[in-house]
């Protein structure tokens, strides 16, 4: 009786369906200054992308830039939105997927 | 490093070369006079002394004294709207930068330019909890384009230069820099704004040609065609704005513009068709629904104009061009994504039609046209005034009468909701940087400050914050502000006694539980005006309208006007949230909603 029709379950519609998700590895070359992981980060938690593992260390031939490889898993989709706003972050120099 | 042995000692008089010693608030002050800023507004505090006493102590910067924080940055924000330039907000430490919080985030979602210098507790304090410390950089991570902590006062006039460069390169934005107070008295190098400044970011705003090309060979072999244009041809300049008119003209398509977009394409010119998305109208709405090449200059495809996204113009191809690559395929796909500025992009496409001689289908155009004025003939803003309550809809036509009698250079300003629809609806944008809006986050309070701001910038011109009685109140404080700088800025309060668009949804959605929305104990705003130095004018009839316009027009002081309008009117047509954008109520079938609207819940 108080079922809730499938249609009409919320006033912002319905949640779009579920694309595959695959573990995509991003390769982030970053400005090693204060807070540029944090941006990364943060925008990470903010957008709502997963992050399965991270790892960064300073480059050996530049110690000025850091190699920051963070494995997310999500749909091709999500992927290429998460690159195109992680290259938006100023300190970013390049993102790489693979 | 390199920079040390290029310090050199200049008398404070002279204009400083290639490099000067001076102290970090003297820095901050010459890098503002360097990157042409003329104006900024602040609220001093502990932490920004130093730059204050800077202030003092020289006449190429005005600073514009604001009564809270909040109203400093929406006050840039209506100045770099209605200019073009960066806006510049001083602050200080602690509540001083919390209070920035949204005029930043303001400016973030819709692409404003503003560099923000907050003040900062002096290094050696950072992290101790000291008084009005705040984590500023932190805090504003997310809502700035990018920010800085100055850590060495050597850095800080490239800071200054790189700031204004990412404020207003590429997709603009809001960029703070925080300055701890040991910085802004420590003595350092000055260096003029050189290329190096720009190394870091470089956009992209030039379009990819082959793109272009097959672009525009979509265009024309339109049979539906139509130009869906938003704040980035605003934020291009107003070259893009003349060449969308162009393009739009040697078309012969029909175009229609986001709230953020009006003014880009003359809206009195018949080929627009007015403000689409939820309380767009009619025949925008269904000529993006059933169009077949939808060309996207500079608008982001946000909720509030696609509806529910699988209903969303479902036939046709989508060609969007944007300078922020992250915009294209983040909520609709595009067929052809175009990143590029829109000055250029327009050029190029204007460029490739006249080289390739191309010619819009006449004959389906005819057909295109002869469908929307059909939908026009709908006429989805009418209402009918009648009694001696007055519409709102009736008070904006009155007052764009007089707009257009008066012959001035007219800025408007809105605070949000119902009225901020109805001023989007019933009033003319022809011009660019003319229309000054919170779009993308709904600022209450942001109206009038923005008008002050846009005051500031253009002395002459005729400056009304459309307002309501609810929104007004947030940020009245800066009548203050109005009557210091003798500004003329004109408030026209739509009074209907209710937070409007609240009641509205609570009316059509919540089953008419009107839940804390009503305006309880507000002030006499005629009073209140006069309290502070300003003129405040009432009508409360139909006929007493016009008098009271005029007398606000040729008013010489800022200005409160309280209309009293229909507390029952609703703001239509409308795109109930979780349907599609062709799925309008309208004025007419509104009172058929009361149980349809419950089942939206």
């Amino acid at each position: 009786m108080n079922a809730i029709p499938s249609n009409a379950s919320s006033i912002y519609g319905d949640t779009p369906d579920a694309e595959p998700l695959r573990a995509h590895r991003l390769e982030i070359m970053l400005e090693n200054e204060p807070g540029a992981l944090a941006r990364v980060v943060g925008l990470f938690a903010g957008r709502g992308y997963n992050i399965d593992s991270l790892h960064v260390e300073a480059t050996k031939e530049n110690p000025k830039i850091s190699r920051l490889v963070i494995v997310s898993s999500g749909s091709d989709h999500v992927i290429e939105q998460i690159t195109l706003q992680v290259d938006r972050l100023i300190p970013v120099r390049s993102v790489s997927v693979s | 490093m390199t920079k040390s042995n290029m310090a050199q000692a200049m008398s404070p008089s002279s204009s400083p070369s290639a490099a000067a010693t001076m102290a970090g608030a003297e820095i901050v002050l010459q890098a503002l006079v360097d990157q042409g800023v003329d104006t900024i507004f602040g609220y001093p505090g502990g932490a920004v002394l130093p730059i204050y006493d800077a202030i003092f102590q020289q006449h190429k910067i005005k600073h514009i004294l604001v009564r809270h924080e909040q109203a400093a940055l929406h006050a840039a924000e209506g100045y770099a709207r209605s200019t073009g330039k960066v806006g510049v907000a001083l602050v200080t430490s602690g509540p001083g930068a919390t209070n920035a919080i949204t005029g930043l985030t303001d400016a973030l979602m819709d692409s404003i330019p503003l560099v923000c210098i907050t003040g900062q507790v002096p290094s050696f304090l950072i992290g101790t909890d000291a008084f009005q410390e705040a984590d500023t950089t932190g805090i504003t991570r997310h809502c700035t384009k990018h920010n800085y902590l100055v850590r060495d006062v050597e850095a800080l006039a490239d800071t200054m230069h790189e700031a204004f460069h990412i404020a207003k390169s590429g997709r603009p934005g809001p960029v703070v820099i925080d300055i701890p107070k040991d910085i802004q008295f420590a003595t350092g190098t000055y260096a003029k704004p050189e290329t190096k400044h720009k190394e870091r970011y470089q956009p992209r705003t030039m379009p990819d040609m082959a793109k272009i090309e097959e672009a525009v060979a979509l265009i024309a072999n339109a049979k539906k065609p139509i130009f869906y244009t938003g704040g980035g041809v605003i934020n291009a300049g107003t070259e893009a704005a003349r060449l969308l008119t162009e393009f739009v003209r040697m078309t012969g398509f029909p175009c229609t513009s986001t709230l953020m977009g009006l003014g880009a394409y003359p809206m009195t010119d018949h080929q627009h068709l007015g403000m689409l998305g939820m309380h767009g109208t009619y025949e925008a709405n269904w000529a993006m629904h059933d169009c077949d090449v939808m060309i996207n200059i500079g608008a982001r495809f946000d909720d509030r104009v696609t509806g529910r996204l699988d209903g969303f113009s479902p036939y046709s191809k989508k060609i969007h061009v944007d300078i922020d690559a992250s915009s294209i395929n983040k909520n609709v796909r595009a067929d052809i994504g175009i990143v590029a500025d829109a000055t250029e992009a327009l050029r190029a496409m204007i460029a490739v039609w006249k080289r390739r001689e191309y010619k819009a289908d006449h004959a389906a155009l005819d057909s295109w046209w002869a469908q929307i004025n059909e939908w026009r003939s709908k006429k989805c803003l009418s209402y009918t005034q009648t009694g001696n309550v007055i519409k709102p809809q009736y008070a904006l036509e009155r007052l764009r009468h007089f707009i257009e009698k008066s012959g001035k250079d007219t800025f408007i300003t809105t605070e949000v909701g119902q009225h901020q629809m109805w001023a989007a609806q019933f009033l003319p944008f022809d011009k660019p940087n003319r229309w000054m809006t919170s779009g993308g986050l709904g600022t209450m309070g942001y109206g009038f400050p923005a008008a002050i701001g846009t005051q500031i910038a253009h002395p002459n011109g005729l400056v009304i914050d459309v307002a309501g009685e609810a929104s007004i109140l947030m940020n009245i404080q800066e009548l203050s502000t109005a009557i210091q700088y003798k500004l003329p800025v004109k408030i026209f309060i739509l009074n209907n006694q209710w937070m409007g668009m609240v009641r509205q949804w609570q009316q059509l959605l919540h089953g008419e539980r009107y839940s804390n929305s009503y305006s309880e104990s507000l002030p006499d705003f005629i009073k209140l005006a006069e309290a502070y130095g300003g003129v405040g004018l009432r009508a409360t009839t139909p006929d007493e309208l016009d008098d009271v316009i005029q007398t606000m027009i040729a008013s010489d002081r800022v200005t409160i006007v309280d209309v009293n309008v229909c507390d029952k009117e609703n703001c239509f047509p409308m795109i109930p949230s979780g349907k599609a954008h062709h799925e309008m109520i309208l004025a007419a079938s509104a009172d058929a909603i009361g149980d349809a609207g419950k089942k939206l819940v």
